[in-house]
């Protein structure tokens, strides 16, 4: 090992990697698999996608286990927070036999997808899978189980609206798809607790029917018995043509202003990318815009910057967001688009990419570090056509940045915060 | 049904917690779990020595604070300063590339503190909060009164350190970061020889010994709690595998009684002791201790005085040794070994537990051999454990 913050992985030799064996990462695709039933059937694609991948991991103490299934856009309004009560309360009805083996599970929320973890020692891999798998594909939510989700669901939601940030989540997203048709894309992804109070048992089984088998990508990482992972969810998803991720149907470069009585500004900017775009160099790139406009000495008006990537059938979104001064948002807004702008053209400076990418390697496997974090990212990459890799590679070049850079759209634009926003100096 | 098969290197089967040991030229106690994540986490654990200012911990480790948070922000690296019951524990985790800079943070950790009087006045305030928010929370409060009342040492009544001169700071390192008590966890794919470098010339601290003198706390904590809390612990002479499975038995009776939050834990280090915790909301129930406790209905409330507290804990106790045969303790030794399992599936969490079982149950034993020994573990050897357990007497203490 050379010295801290080398980039790529460190050379093998025998003395420190004393045990290697080859094992496989099994792919599972329904090529040659018999047809569904169906009154008009398809025509047989020429080669179907793959919808369930398996890693053998014999380090691992424990089975992850990753379901992506198409996210919360087809809600109406009225119901807006259905898919994530429905999802919820499958896990309130499953959580009893979960529990007594010793397993955990958990769902998490987006307008194109929503994504299922489960967690389960080697010892009881079987039962865990089975109970998750089954009380997910075949749902019978039962009125105790859905008392339970809603009142978990309204207490984080009503916390979660206090949030400016979540007010700056939502803005930006109506900037980005106001012209959409689905209200999904521009509501909130997780509901509103009025919508919830209104919902019964019936609406919940009708949305737990998305997420049906045939719409779901699943990963496993497994310690040990891969086959036997893969064989066991090869027998819950049956073959058939691969579930379309939603995609929104405009984007937009939008401007959206919402006045809130605080003390500080929350400004997003939002890149549109398509499905071309690397997306680790996208999100190595998010890290460098965060950086530009993160607190420091040198900028007193900023409290805080973060970025996050949003991936939806279409490729997906990078969204850049800071908390400043309200005189400075406007500023900082612009500052992070001409960045962007100048990125594409000349790339990121190496001083800059250096410093900023060694951090980021650094929290990008710890974002990874679970391996359910790994198996849902794997379950992702699986429903967006992409390759399943449990770590992937972070050694990225200026020039894959630049590219990211040029891969971006006109960017949408919000900012939560006093009215009139006035514009300051350069930050 | 098409199987692609994409090849990847990766390991063999290994156990799951198995350890080397690796030599250095100091005398920090070392332990490497090889695996080939591109993660590595690093535990470093120091027993609290008995007599330490309250707060001690807690000083030491905000003088080391924004020293140290900056190397791990350069990195992306994960940093953890706490204190565990009887116990100063730092953790990291990043990439295998950031080795180098997390080993240097747990020296500059452990090292000579920074003690000009800026960083003192932060590093006092910093600590004085966090060792007021232990003990005037209940349920820290009374894991810290325990420990006290069964190890010994001074009775944790605020922020003792806090107010100490700088000379009585450096004494105290010297005995908190002493080399020889030191141990420290690796978990990751690093070749011996950089470990080696790494952990070289680790700086032995010579303490001039002597007493350090505290006339009173710099602040006295004052509790608070909003229910009526009660805490037992059982100082008993088992084996940490048998003592952990009984704590699992007691805990699922605990956990179905009347109490609305109650649990019990197995405190292996340094001696063997069963901790109790329960608390009651007051005046929402009418008075149950005297019900027979298969009565009470699951997660219903309790109205009970200090007194009453510590008999329905004792009780819950006997319930779960009545209630004790092999089908629960199979169930018990499951539950112990899947929550171990789980915790270790990430490199930081396989790091804590190899850190925490090692520290229970000495040098001499390896986690897997106490995984193994958990499995092993009879409704005999639990049933004999509970009844010793209720022929001693507990340590009590309350919060209201």
């Amino acid at each position: 090992m050379s010295s801290p913050g080398r980039s790529g992985p460190s050379a093998a030799s025998p003395s420190r990697r004393p045990r290697l064996a080859v094992v496989a990462l099994a792919a599972v695709c329904a090529c040659g698999a018999p047809a569904p039933p169906s009154p008009a059937p398809a025509p047989p694609a020429p080669s179907s996608p793959a919808r369930v991948a398996v890693v053998e991991d014999p380090e691992a103490t424990a089975l992850a286990l990753g379901v992506v299934v198409p996210g919360s856009v087809w809600e109406l309004p009225g119901t807006e927070g259905l898919t994530i009560l429905a999802a919820m309360t499958v896990l309130e009805t499953v959580r009893p036999a979960l529990d007594s083996l010793g397993a955990r599970a958990a769902v998490t929320c987006a307008p194109a997808t929503f994504s299922f973890t489960l967690v389960a020692a080697r010892d009881v891999w079987r039962p865990a899978l089975t109970a998750f798998l089954d009380g997910l594909f075949r749902p019978a939510p039962t009125p105790a189980a859905l008392a339970r989700a809603r009142t978990r669901l309204e207490a984080s939601l009503r916390l979660d609206r206090a949030s400016p940030a979540w007010q700056a989540r939502l803005a930006v997203r109506r900037a980005l798809y106001a012209d959409s048709l689905s209200s999904g894309w521009v509501g909130p992804a997780c509901g509103v607790p009025e919508a919830l109070a209104l919902l019964d048992t019936a609406d919940v089984r009708a949305g737990a029917y998305r997420f049906a088998s045939r719409l779901a990508h699943v990963a496993a990482i497994t310690p040990v018995e891969g086959a036997s992972v893969e064989a066991l969810l090869r027998d819950r998803l049956p073959a058939g043509p691969r579930p379309v991720i939603p995609r929104p149907r405009t984007v937009e470069a939008g401007r959206r202003d919402v006045p809130r009585n605080t003390v500080t500004a929350w400004v997003s900017v939002a890149f549109p990318f398509g499905p071309d775009a690397e997306i680790e160099a996208v999100r190595l790139l998010g890290a460098v815009l965060e950086d530009a406009i993160a607190p420091g000495v040198v900028r007193p008006e900023s409290f805080a910057a973060e970025h996050e990537v949003e991936r939806h059938g279409a490729g997906g979104t990078l969204v850049i967001r800071a908390v400043t001064a309200p005189s400075a948002a406007a500023a900082y807004a612009e500052r992070i688009e001409a960045l962007a702008t100048r990125y594409a053209v000349v790339g990121v400076p190496a001083a800059t990419l250096d410093r900023v990418a060694r951090r980021h390697r650094g929290l990008r496997l710890r974002q990874l570090a679970a391996p359910e974090a790994r198996a849902a990212g794997m379950a992702l990459q699986l429903a967006l056509g992409g390759r399943p890799d449990p770590w992937p590679s972070l050694d990225l070049t200026g020039d894959q940045v630049r590219a990211a850079a040029g891969a971006l759209g006109v960017p949408a634009r919000s900012v939560v915060g006093p009215a009139p926003v006035e514009a300051g100096g350069p930050p | 049904m098409l199987t692609l098969l994409l090849a990847a290197v990766v390991a063999v089967p290994q156990s799951p917690l198995s350890t080397d040991r690796v030599a250095l030229d100091s005398e920090l106690d070392l332990r490497v779990h090889r695996q080939t994540s591109p993660l590595v986490a690093l535990r470093l654990s120091s027993p609290v020595p008995t007599g330490l200012p309250e707060g001690s911990v807690e000083l030491l480790q905000e003088l080391a604070r924004a020293d140290t948070e900056a190397l791990a922000h350069r990195f992306g690296v994960a940093l953890e300063l706490r204190h565990d019951p009887g116990r100063a524990v730092i953790t990291v985790s990043g990439p295998e590339a950031a080795f180098d800079a997390m080993a240097a943070i747990l020296r500059r950790a452990t090292g000579e503190p920074d003690l000009s009087v800026a960083s003192l006045r932060r590093a006092r305030a910093r600590a004085e909060s966090r060792v007021l928010a232990r003990l005037e929370q209940p349920g820290p409060r009374l894991r810290g009164l325990l420990h006290h009342g069964v190890h010994g040492g001074r009775e944790p009544l605020g922020a003792e350190a806090t107010g100490l001169p700088p000379e009585a700071i450096r004494r105290i390192r010297s005995r908190l970061y002493d080399p020889a008590r030191l141990r420290v966890v690796l978990v990751g794919d690093v070749p011996d020889p950089v470990i080696r470098s790494a952990f070289a010339r680790w700086p032995g601290v010579g303490d001039p010994g002597g007493p350090i003198v505290v006339d009173s706390p710099a602040v006295a904590a004052r509790p608070q709690a909003h229910r009526e809390w009660g805490g037992l612990a059982f100082p008993v002479e088992a084996d940490p595998a048998v003592l952990a499975v009984t704590a699992e038995l007691v805990r699922h009776r605990v956990a179905r009684s009347a109490l609305r939050y109650g649990t019990a834990e197995a405190w292996p280090d340094p001696a063997p002791v069963l901790f109790v915790l329960g608390a009651a909301a007051p005046g929402d129930a009418e008075v149950r201790t005297s019900a027979g406790i298969s009565e009470l209905p699951v997660r219903d409330s309790v109205d009970v005085a200090p007194d009453d507290m510590r008999r329905y804990l004792r009780r819950l106790v006997a319930e779960a040794a009545a209630l004790t045969g092999p089908a629960a303790v199979e169930r018990a030794r499951a539950a112990v070994r899947r929550r171990l399992l789980l915790e270790a599936r990430t490199a930081s969490g396989k790091a804590e537990i190899i850190g925490r079982v090692a520290d229970a149950v000495g040098a001499g034993v390896s986690p897997d051999a106490y995984l193994d020994r958990v499995d092993s573990v009879r409704a005999a050897e639990v049933r004999a454990l509970l009844t010793r357990v209720l022929e001693t007497p507990a340590v009590t203490a309350e919060a209201r």
